[in-house]
């Protein structure tokens, strides 16, 4: 979209008018502000733990790789077969088999020491299918996809992978999530309804410009974007202190506890989690602002000469 | 200009403020409608600037259908109409100049030319003076002037005035039609809604009768009825 020059001036003067307005309000905006820097500040609290609960529980639970334990009856053209499924997984990176041989190889090089494996019969080491996959899908929930289809295959016995209890971690990751994604909706209503409603205080009080710059001819734009403009100003300022007060929070809870235990737990999103936090919140309080203009002049703005 | 063709209006379905009316204003004519209190006066001038529109009937505006208008383009019918009501419309807190102003906000203007534009008219109107005095200090007939400042102030081609001297004392009421029909010379066309008699007789013009929502009587001449001051 290419905007005249002419256009532009128009929208600066429309957004001056709504940065008059946002200045002229005072009162109503701060109730209103204080409302939304409240809610955000809950949200960021809960959305920063949740976070932190995320990464930290995502690098333990990453796996790389599972193993499948195949029944000593199992023909090789059967065994075959299942690499070759398992290696045609768009997750998976390797699918290999260890022979009993291999796998006394294997533990050899990776966990125990020499000499007391020297000890064991070559019979006692199971052969194996294992699977490793690619680096951006080492998640539980890929290791159990995998894990359903070894178990489809009637030559594997069992499966083993990683750290099985972490998967009881999960179910707080989880929990946390679904949470988070609870609080964020009710966030968007309420800071929408803040929005509307501190809007619609405004519009009552103006009641009587609106209704005169109707008379002389005022288009709905040059009605509603000012009020838009204050509605994404207010949103701005409480979103801007709701982030450094929850900023100055955690930095707090770190400094003067997590760091004295070692334990470095708390991680800010980034940049562009908390930009796009931002962004949503602007829409909404957009919508909200337009929605409430909109419904104001059709209800009260019929009527001008009566 | 304006057309009138068979032109109804129900409130509440039963009831008819306008009642099959039709007329013609030609451009440059100075109309006053009259009639008691509730006859329909107000719904009229209401369907010019698509306040309102009719329940059957057309209405016409410079050749444009308004009856059946957009939203989006009653702002342009609009710029092209002045209207002046009885209780004045103005914000009180605001300043005369200000007041002016706003019907020239909507157009993104310099300061410089809004002022070019403002200040010989308030001079024009006899409110120069006053330019900065906020409307709440200013009289009835000070207040009427800033609101025809601010419907002249675009230089429409329609002007719509309604019950304009019904607050104000004879004198000032006398000034304020004279001052409307000032712009009829510049080649506006003025409708007046008043059931003023005494001012009617004062000024001559074409008077537009109703009576319940009906066209009564439609004439060219000043009626010479007794000067009796209703108001
Ligand atoms: N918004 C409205 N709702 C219902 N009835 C109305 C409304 N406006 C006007 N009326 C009715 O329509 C009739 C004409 O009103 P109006 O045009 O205001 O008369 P006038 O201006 O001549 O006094 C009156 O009976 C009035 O009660
Ligand atoms: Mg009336």
């Amino acid at each position: 979209m290419t905007l005249k020059k002419q256009e532009i001036q128009k929208l600066l003067i429309l957004i001056n008018r709504g940065f008059l307005l946002f200045k002229s309000n005072m009162a109503i905006n701060i109730t209103s502000i204080v409302t939304i820097i409240t809610a955000l500040y809950i949200f960021f609290v809960f959305f920063v733990l949740s976070y932190s609960v995320d990464n930290f529980f995502g690098k333990l639970v990453n796996v790389q790789n599972i193993r499948g334990y195949i029944t000593d009856s199992a023909p090789q053209d059967k065994i075959n077969a299942l690499i070759k499924r398992l290696s045609s997984l768009k997750s998976v990176a390797e699918a290999k088999f260890y022979k009993s041989k291999d796998s006394y190889e294997y533990l050899r090089k990776s966990y125990m020491s020499e000499k007391y494996l020297e000890l064991l019969p070559e019979e006692f080491f199971p052969s194996f299918v294992e699977v490793t996959l690619k680096s951006n899908y080492q998640e539980i929930k890929f290791i159990k996809e995998i894990e359903g289809e070894l178990m489809k295959s009637d030559i594997i016995s069992t499966t083993s992978f990683g750290e099985k209890w972490l998967l009881n971690f999960l179910s707080i990751k989880v929990g946390l999530k679904i949470f988070v994604m609870i609080l964020t909706g009710l966030l968007s209503i309420s800071i929408g309804s803040v929005i509307y409603n501190t809007i619609n205080l405004k519009l009552f009080k103006f009641k009587e410009e609106i209704k005169i710059y109707s008379l002389v001819g005022a288009t709905r734009s040059f009605i509603i974007t000012p009020f838009v403009v204050a509605s994404v100003l207010e949103m701005t300022v409480s979103f801007l202190i709701a982030f450094i007060l929850q900023y100055v929070t955690f930095y707090l809870i770190r400094h003067f506890f997590l760091d004295k235990l070692g334990v470095v737990f708390l991680q800010s999103p980034s940049i562009y989690v908390i930009f796009s936090i931002f962004f949503i919140m602007a829409f909404i309080s957009i919508i909200a602002s337009i929605l409430s203009v909109f419904s104001f002049l059709d209800k009260n703005l019929g009527a001008i000469g009566e | 200009m304006i057309k009138f063709f068979n032109v109804t209006v129900n409130f509440y379905g039963e009831k008819r403020a306008l009642d099959n009316v039709s007329f013609e204003v030609k451009k440059g004519e100075f109309v006053y409608i009259t009639g008691e209190s509730g006859a329909g006066k107000s719904t009229l001038l209401r369907l010019i600037y698509a306040d309102l529109l009719p329940t059957k009937g057309v209405v016409l505006v410079s050749n444009k259908d308004v009856s059946h208008i957009s939203k989006h383009s009653i702002p342009y019918l609009r710029r092209n109409i002045g209207v002046v009501f009885q209780d004045y419309k103005l914000l009180e807190d605001k300043t005369v100049y200000e007041n002016v102003k706003m019907a020239l906000d909507i157009f993104y203007l310099k300061k410089k030319s809004v002022e070019n534009r403002i200040l010989p008219l308030l001079r024009r109107l006899g409110i120069y003076s006053r330019r900065e005095t906020l409307v709440r200090k200013l009289s009835g007939g000070e207040k009427q002037r800033v609101a025809i400042a601010r419907a002249l102030i675009n230089e429409p081609s329609i002007i719509l005035a309604d019950e304009p001297t019904g607050n104000l004392d004879k004198e000032r009421a006398e000034d304020i039609i004279e001052l409307l029909h000032d712009t009829v010379e510049m080649g506006a066309t003025v409708m007046i809604a008043t059931h003023d008699k005494y001012l009617i007789d004062k000024h001559r013009g074409r008077i537009i009768e109703l009576k319940q929502g009906q066209l009564v009587n439609d004439s060219e001449k000043a009626r010479n009825t007794e000067t009796t001051h209703l108001n």
